[in-house]
């Protein structure tokens, strides 16, 4: 041992002046990596780097626990997101990777699903609610959640105050109102289903709907309220064009009136001129025209075309009256104008049905909404993900 | 011989090896490492350091954790480290106990602390305790962390809100905010919002120590909530808030503008009466506001004042932020009750370099507003007197006065720039102010029009386009023309000269056409690119009677030339950026009449601009819930013969209100008028809680009306935000209050109150003179002077009431020969809402209280300045009467023989005010107003209100310096109210140019009850001003912070002082 010892100290001995000579040059590289901008930038960049790769444990870990949960293998997945639940380090929703948080505990409460622990199912996602009490989702999860697992003859009430929850923050998230609906209808209640169907057509959702003449495009918005509206749309210069678009981003419309405003002539005495347009003749694309003249959205691209006649000549506004539909589907008007029908109240219905136009399922309505790149853009959720 | 080896030469002889070779030669491994080891370590360690704050910046997800980076903070760490020999030299002079009424001084233990700091991302919303020193004593405040983005909580400094007990105020805050981010230049930015009226939370730069260490340097700020409104003066109402835009309060997945979706506001003061507008109104101004046609601007503009909006944008520019009150944050609207106008409270504002916008359009609010030309114009005229006032001076000498104040603390942060935020620098905001100015200027100057005239056969078409900034005013034409032609105004818009376009008035001499009313071209800006631009608004006129013409054109701000381009003829014209200012139509205004008997069924509304005459004889029969409500000026002037009458058309069922509303209606008379059985009414969302309502009018005057059995509404008259006169009239069986003032001054004079189901007179936040009423058999109190109110109340008797009269909610009122008899309890004062933070404070001369069941009752915190008051004992005693001349000169009023009660025959003179006059006032500017402690002075600092010495040991002695020239006046009174705690003696010793001379006093034992000393002064000038306080012998009170007896220590409490001029006739001493 002291062989040994004596051995490696006689070996330093032997060797300090080299040593010496590595060691100082090693402190003079590093002391020129730091004294040098080039060389630092480059090392306080890939020290950021290591911490961000380091930071970003955590999708990766998520990514596997989806993983599993993917190959069905919810019971190791239940595992697995239980561990990372404890250890994530999103405890608020003021957490950077607090969404990533929220997919933790979806992902645990669809294992645990999966594994048939409905009490456990549920409670996860009350957590998720309480993480993020504003986030409407969260509710919605806990709703449907509740409404799958906890109901019985009708839907539980969980689910109701869930809706409620949701509804308050997203007076028009559709699949809400529907729950409510439902669990009225169920109960054959029909006040509280007329008043839910009535707060979705009055709650304030502005949409922007574009529109094009020639080289400008204006944005307009436009209250979906199922209601018609005047509006003046000014061109930042008079322009001409062949056609007037109008794109509705995937929602339904009605056109009463189109009228393209003629710009006058400096130093040209004539009255000003207005062309009408006929909103019958328009050319339209990914929507379907309605027995009574409005314009029902078949797909995200839904937009109408009206020829503009050359005589129009420069324009510099465009006058228009129009309504905005809320996506519907036609159950759940049913639904709702059978209620309408059992309280005996005509004016009610004929009120909601002309502020209503209907698409043909429940998927289509939903997406309709869910598809609006705001809605979803940071929820960090797919539209499939949305709907459940 | 010699050998080989001698041939070598020896050690000796050789060169001897330089320093560095030998150096080199004895240089061990250990050695290398015992050198290098620090150095290595300490760049390690600023590796460590900078990866570890990347590391937890990035816990954060906003715009300031976006920007960081390891490099950033390995910088910001060298430079820290490179300057701390400056900043130990300058701590070693930092003091907790700097006697500076700014410094905030935080004492949390240290777990508690730990515990807040440990983690940025924990503990959000979570209360601690701690204390804060404050005036000698430390009051109990919770903490928590403030602000939601990482800028507040990442770096060595935090930001923090505060909150104190709601009996114990620091200075008049129970929530205050201290912010790390951007300290001057946003004290500046913020703190020049009231230069332009706008109601704006208080802001100041204040160094905070935490636990007797200097922690940092902060912007204070006041906190948004009905407390805010009210010191504000206010009427409680909703305040709309909109700043969701960060981690805590984000909405995911929803649409973020809050000018789109109403959801995402919440109030922050709740405006909790039934009649209140519900948060849906909100959603009708958003709908407004998203509206694109001029039915929706003008609704929109109807619920905002323009001129404010006007203001709020020219302050904007001037700091050059108009981005930070954007679409998803810092939005705060105010729903004033009085006329449910909305009012933008401005938040977070920065001083910005308006010459280089964000790269975003203001908000959608802004936008609209700028679509108003009337707006625009305001705007531009706004920021031009602001200019001319001197705003940038102003913000100069502000930041810079901060800066030479807080210089070592400043220093201190900046030493440490990276690892706090940036606290900037006086020189740097004054000077990007300057150049704010420098551009504003250019923008006021920016007045082109393009201009164009063609024949059109025996006419002329003359067409302008306002390009610039700034509009112009057309004077007139010069015309080459034998007749004089006639200009006309294309009032239609529709292009063509018709019947309806018409001709503007107009005088012809010598080649030119001058307008008798300039015609202002008013300019459009663009708000659809960053920030705003100029824009464009075109006008026609047609010149009948000639060909050609040259416009005569001038800036509407600065009345120079404007500059004019050519047109070109046949160019499209483009819709205007804004509305066109032509489409507002002006009403002709209407007198209505009333006459005769009238009975109304409907409510009658009198728009502004209109005016209501109701002529003598008038009996107007009102059906239930019918009303008349004015916004025009109204002249209901009975005779006393011939009296109005103002009565419900059906017996028991009352009408609703009559009410005068908006400066519209300024200088109404309503004379010999009875009204009789109204009952409140909700009209056009603006509750009237009062038979008859006067809401933000000034110069009423209610003079010999009648008011007789309101029912139903809580106030028989209810002044509001007004000026209002109401002298020789009757209020018989009110039904809750006969007259209540709420932030309102005038008169109520000579008035009978007969039978008030409530309180016969009720103030809040009002100061009108209350002068010569008879009140009796009042419910609850005779005058009830509350919320901050300070009126002068003299000659007043009540009688047979529930109170004789009741001081509350840091209301300081000057009563003077009053009577109040035979009531339930004579006096009362205290603290009945905890948002004043302090209770009454009333000043009582020469009044009388008698037979009282209970002559007065203060709660703990009251306070009362007495002087010839009589029968407030519990054991009665004589009192003598003050002359107090100077009192009854200072309100213009003379009194032959003053007495206790009742003054008898009294005469109104010219108001003698005081030449200088000082009333304590917590605040950030000083700790004593200008007193200077000298010996065995232990405490001298202001605290609630009055300035507190504290003298130990032996005689205490404080003194000012003043400047007081009584020889015009033939000399004058000092007089001061005070009160002392174990003071035997003061002294007030008054320095003049003949010698001093001295006044000895024994204050009365107490702190709560004050009294008046009066200090002759002779003809002469002054210079100085002494106290000298005498403590009692002996042990006097108990020290709260230690428990031990205090040897010879006295308190003086001073709560204001005055000097007074001797009046003519006073004799001269």
């Amino acid at each position: 041992m002291s062989d040994s010892s004596g051995g490696a100290r006689g070996w330093v001995r032997r060797h300090e002046r080299r040593l010496t000579v590595a060691y100082l040059g090693l402190v003079g590289a590093l002391a020129l990596l730091v004294a040098l901008p080039p060389t630092r930038a480059r090392l306080l960049a890939r020290i950021q780097a290591t911490v961000d790769w380091w930071d970003d444990r955590w999708a990766r870990r998520l990514a596997r626990g989806e993983a599993l949960l993917a190959a069905g293998r919810a019971e190791e997945a239940v595992a697995y997101f239980e561990r990372l639940d404890k250890i994530h380090p999103a405890t608020n929703q003021r957490h950077a990777r607090d969404l990533e948080r929220e997919r933790v505990l979806r992902g645990l409460a669809r294992s645990l699903e999966e594994t048939g622990r409905r009490r456990r199912v549920v409670e996860t996602y009350q957590r998720l609610v309480d993480f993020d009490s504003l986030n409407y989702h969260n509710h919605y999860a806990l709703g449907s959640a509740a409404g799958r697992l906890l109901s019985g003859w009708a839907l539980a009430p969980e689910a109701r105050d869930a809706y409620r929850s949701v509804l308050d923050i997203l007076p028009f998230h559709l699949p809400a109102t529907r729950g409510t609906i439902d669990y009225y209808m169920d109960r054959g209640e029909y006040i509280p289903v007329t008043q839910a169907y009535r707060a979705y057509l009055d709650a304030y959702f502005v949409h922007r709907v574009e529109l094009r003449l020639g080289s400008e495009s204006r944005w307009l918005a436009l209250s979906a309220d199922g209601r018609p509206h005047e509006h003046l749309v000014t061109l930042s210069a008079p322009t001409t064009a062949e056609q007037l678009e109008i794109r509705t981003l995937g929602l339904s419309i009605r056109v009463d009136s189109v009228e393209l405003v003629g710009a006058p002539r400096v130093g040209v005495v004539a009255a000003s001129s207005a062309t009408r347009l006929d909103p019958r003749t328009a050319v339209l694309s990914g929507m379907e025209r309605t027995a009574e003249g409005a314009l029902r959205a078949v797909a995200e691209s839904a937009s109408l075309a009206l020829p503009v006649p050359s005589a129009a000549g420069a324009v510099r506004a465009v006058r228009l009256r129009v309504t905005l539909f809320k996506p519907m589907d036609a159950a759940l008007w049913a639904s709702v104008a059978k209620s309408y029908d059992n309280l005996l109240d005509a004016p009610g219905r004929a009120d909601a049905e002309r502020r209503t136009l209907t698409l043909a399922s429940a998927a289509a309505a939903d997406s309709a909404l869910f598809r609006l790149i705001w809605l979803h853009g940071n929820l960090g959720l797919t539209l499939d993900e949305l709907s459940r | 011989m010699s050998s080989p080896a001698s041939v070598v030469a020896r050690p000796a002889e050789r060169a001897a090896p330089r320093w560095w070779v030998r150096l080199w030669r004895g240089l061990r491994f250990r050695d290398a490492l015992l050198v290098t080891v620090l150095p290595v370590t300490v760049v390690l360690l600023f590796f460590a350091d900078a990866a570890l704050r990347y590391a937890r910046m990035i816990q954060f997800e906003d715009w300031w954790s976006a920007r960081a980076g390891v490099t950033s903070f390995f910088a910001q760490r060298v430079h820290a480290a490179a300057t701390i020999p400056t900043r130990v030299a300058l701590r070693r002079g930092f003091s907790a106990d700097l006697p500076d009424a700014g410094v905030i001084r935080l004492e949390v233990p240290r777990r508690s602390w730990d515990s807040l700091q440990s983690d940025p991302l924990a503990m959000w919303g979570s209360w601690i305790e701690g204390t804060l020193r404050y005036g000698g004593t430390s009051l109990p405040v919770r903490l928590r962390k403030r602000g939601d983005n990482s800028i507040h909580w990442t770096t060595d400094k935090r930001s923090l809100t505060v909150r104190t007990e709601r009996d114990d105020f620091y200075k008049d805050f129970r929530n205050f905010a201290l912010s790390v981010r951007d300290p001057l230049s946003a004290f500046l930015a913020n703190r020049l919002g009231n230069e332009f009226g706008l109601l704006m939370p208080r802001t100041e730069v204040v160094p905070v120590f935490l636990n007797n260490q200097f922690y940092g340097i902060y912007r204070f700020v006041e906190t948004v909530d009905e407390s805010f409104l009210r010191a504000a003066g206010r009427m409680p109402g909703n305040v709309f808030r909109g700043d969701r835009a960060e981690r805590g309060e984000y909405r995911k997945g929803t649409i973020r503008s809050l000018f789109d979706n109403p959801y995402l506001w919440e109030r922050v003061s709740v405006n909790d009466r039934w009649t209140a507008a519900a948060p849906n109104q909100l959603a009708r101004m958003i709908e407004d506001l998203r509206g694109t046609t001029f039915a929706d601007h003008q609704r929109l503009m109807a619920r905002f004042d323009a001129d404010e909006m006007a203001r709020l944008l020219a302050y904007l520019l001037v700091v050059g932020d108009p981005f930070h009150m954007d679409r998803v944050h810092n939005q705060f609207l105010y729903e004033d009750p009085s006329t449910q106008l909305l009012h933008p409270i401005p938040w977070d504002i920065r001083l910005l370099d308006l010459g280089k916008p964000e790269t975003r359009p203001v908000n959608d609010l802004f936008q609209a507003m700028l679509s108003d030309p009337f707006v625009v114009d305001q705007v531009t005229r706004e920021v031009s007197a602001a200019l001319e006032r001197g705003v940038e001076s102003r913000g100069d000498s502000l930041v810079h006065a901060v800066e030479h104040r807080y210089a070592d603390f400043l220093a201190y942060d900046r030493s440490r720039s990276g690892l706090v935020p940036d606290v900037g620098s006086a020189d740097e905001s004054a000077a990007q102010l300057r150049a704010n100015g420098r551009l504003l200027r250019r923008w006021l100057a920016n007045d082109t029009v393009a201009f164009h005239v063609a024949a059109d056969g025996p006419l002329a078409v003359l067409d302008f386009e306002t390009r610039g900034f700034t509009g112009v005013d057309l004077d007139g034409l010069e015309v080459e023309a034998g007749a004089r032609p006639r200009l006309r105004q294309d009032r239609n818009l529709n292009g063509v000269l018709d019947e309806s376009d018409p001709e503007l008035s107009a005088t012809w001499s010598g080649g030119r056409l001058a307008l008798a009313q300039p015609m202002p071209l008013y300019p459009g800006w663009n708000t659809e690119g960053h920030g705003v631009a100029p824009g464009r608004m075109s006008y026609r006129f047609f010149l009948v009677g000639a060909t050609s013409a040259r416009p005569l054109l001038r800036n509407r701000v600065s009345g120079q030339a404007a500059t004019v381009v050519e047109w070109q003829d046949g160019a499209p014209i483009a819709e205007p950026t804004g509305w066109h200012p032509w489409l507002y139509r002006a009403r002709t205004p209407v007198v209505h009449r009333l006459r005769g008997e009238t009975h109304l069924t409907t409510t009658l509304l009198i728009p502004a601009g209109d005016s209501l005459v109701i002529e003598p004889g008038t009996t107007i029969r009102l059906d239930p819930d019918v009303s008349i409500v004015s916004s025009g000026p109204v002249r209901a002037v009975g005779e006393a013969n011939r009296p109005i009458r103002v009565i419900p058309a059906e017996t028991g069922r009352p009408w609703g209100t009559f009410s005068l509303q908006g400066h519209g209606a300024d200088g109404s008379q309503i004379r010999h008028v009875e009204f009789r059985g109204g009952g409140g009414a909700l009209v056009g969302r603006i509750e009237f809680i009062g038979m008859v309502n006067v809401h933000r009018v000034k110069g009423v005057v209610v003079d010999s009306a009648t008011f007789i059995a309101n029912v139903r509404s809580d106030d028989t008259f209810h002044a509001l935000h007004a000026v209002v006169d109401v002298t020789n009239s009757r209020f018989v069986d009110a039904n809750g209050d006969a007259v209540d003032f709420d932030t309102s001054v005038g008169t109520i004079m000579g008035n009978r109150f007969e039978g008030s189901g409530g309180d016969a007179i009720d103030l809040m936040a009002s100061s009108p003179r209350i002068i010569g009423n008879r009140i009796s058999n009042a419910a609850d109190k005779g005058i009830s002077i509350g919320e901050a109110s300070h009126p002068f109340v003299f000659d007043n008797l009540v009688e047979r009431s529930g109170i004789g009269v009741e001081i509350k909610d840091g209301s300081s009122p000057v009563l003077l020969s009053n009577e109040f008899r035979s009531s339930g309890l004579g006096l009362r004062s205290r603290l009945k809402n905890w948002r004043y933070g302090s209770s009454g404070f009333g000043t009582l001369v020469n009044t009388l209280f008698d037979a009282n069941v209970e002559p007065i009752e203060l709660d703990s915190l009251a306070r009362v300045v007495e002087a010839g008051v009589q029968g407030l004992d519990s054991i009665p005693r004589a009192v003598a009467p003050v002359a107090a001349r100077w009192l009854y000169a200072a309100y213009g009023i003379a009194v032959d023989s003053p007495g206790i009660g009742l003054p008898g025959a009294w005469r109104s003179i010219p108001a003698r005010p005081a030449i200088e006059s000082h009333r304590f006032h917590d605040d950030f500017e000083s700790m004593s107003d200008g007193w200077r402690p000298g010996p065995r002075v232990a405490r001298l600092d202001k605290r609630g209100n009055v300035l507190v010495v504290d003298a130990e040991g032996g005689t205490g002695v404080v003194t000012r310096d003043v400047d007081w020239d009584l020889g015009p006046s033939g000399g004058g009174v000092l007089v001061l109210a005070l009160s002392g705690r174990d003071v035997d003696t003061l002294r007030v010793v008054t320095e003049g140019a003949s010698g001093t001379e001295t006044h000895a006093v024994a204050p009365r034992g107490g702190l709560s009850r004050f009294s008046l000393v009066e200090v002759p002064l002779r003809a002469e000038r002054y210079r100085r001003v002494r106290l000298e306080i005498v403590p009692t012998e002996g042990l006097s009170h108990i020290q709260r912070s230690t428990g031990l007896s205090v040897l010879r220590a006295g308190r003086l409490a001073l709560r204001w002082y005055a000097v007074y001029p001797n009046g003519p006739g006073e004799p001269e001493r």
